[in-house]
């Protein structure tokens, strides 16, 4: 058998193999339900804001902010000098 | 003014702090602001909901500055908040503050990815049995996989460094790329050899070709667990 026989046969092999198997129930934490959102997604808290508030305060970019300060501090001394 | 000018000088109103506006009563002028920073707060929530695994490697503040730059700079595609933040990964590759973390552009790609796979269409996926109806034409035959799998490549541990974060350990090393595959809420590590035939097989190749492309990649590739995955997690949703 050349190399594409075989390929093909543990293809075929793998296809009956699942075939066989007897029909598995859908996962139940899988199933989808639309409009639905992720955990945290849904809620106006999530917004962290009241709709109609937020006034006036800067959102401009300031350089300070622009230290991390998340984990990828502990990677940092993972990486090579590039 | 006719409604479509009103809404086009509204739209520049909220980019553009400075113009006029004549859209909108001079009463009313002033809640502009508060208008415009809900949108931009809207927009870098979502995005924080969209790239938690970006969001815990910056922190919140490091990640809202960028947010907010990200928004200002990136039109809104959609009135869909889930589908806000689509160019960030790309955003990130060329924003200077983020050239310290060289691998967070990929990180930014899985979590992006698994966003994606979270809201694609629902698919029902065909049983083993029916493909094994067709066992004597495997080869030619194309499979239509369902649209929330995809493969993300990277040179960085990009699966280890999103499981970190998932309760997972710190990666060992940090040069040690990562092929990931994403589909609906999951994600598994594979070898290069199944992620040709991954890819082949999106890309509408016949089974035949895609197990070439397989075994191109790896003389050893053996495509039984990769179909099996397939079959299992119901991933293909067609045949052709």
């Amino acid at each position: 058998m050349n190399n594409k026989s075989i390929l093909l046969a543990s293809a075929m092999v793998a296809v009956l193999a699942a075939a066989a198997q007897p029909a598995l129930a859908a996962d139940a934490a899988k199933e989808k339900c639309f409009g639905v959102a992720k955990a945290g997604a849904n809620d106006c808290a999530a917004n962290g804001h009241a709709c109609a508030g937020q006034a006036g305060a800067s959102m401009d970019p300031k350089e300070w902010k622009y230290v991390a300060k998340g984990t990828c501090t502990e990677m940092k001394g993972m990486l090579k000098a590039m | 003014m006719n409604y479509l000018q009103a809404l086009t000088e509204f739209a520049r109103a909220i980019n553009e702090p400075n113009t006029a506006n004549t859209a909108i009563s001079p009463a009313t002028q002033a809640n502009m602001t508060v208008y415009r920073n809900n949108i931009r707060l809207n927009r870098a929530n979502a995005l924080k909901l969209a790239y938690p695994t970006v969001l815990a490697l910056l922190g919140e503040e490091f990640f809202m500055a960028m947010a907010d730059v990200y928004t200002q700079s990136t039109a809104s595609t959609s009135a869909n908040l889930h589908q806000e933040g689509h160019l960030l990964a790309e955003f990130i590759a060329q924003f200077a503050p983020t050239q310290a973390y060289p691998y967070l552009s990929d990180v930014a790609q899985l979590d992006w990815a698994m966003h994606q796979a979270h809201y694609a269409d629902d698919h029902v996926g065909l049983s083993a049995a029916i493909l094994a109806e067709q066992a004597q034409s495997l080869a030619q035959l194309k499979l239509l996989l369902h649209p929330a799998l995809q493969i993300i490549e990277s040179k960085w541990p990009i699966a280890s460094l999103f499981a970190m974060h998932h309760g997972g350990a710190k990666p060992q090393d940090l040069y040690r790329g990562e092929c990931v595959l994403v589909w609906r809420d999951q994600y598994q590590i594979i070898d290069a050899a199944p992620a040709a035939f991954f890819l082949a097989l999106m890309q509408q190749l016949t089974l035949e070709e895609a197990l070439l492309a397989g075994a191109a990649v790896d003389a050893g590739f053996d495509p039984a667990s990769s179909l099996s995955l397939l079959l299992e997690q119901q991933l293909i949703i067609a045949l052709a």
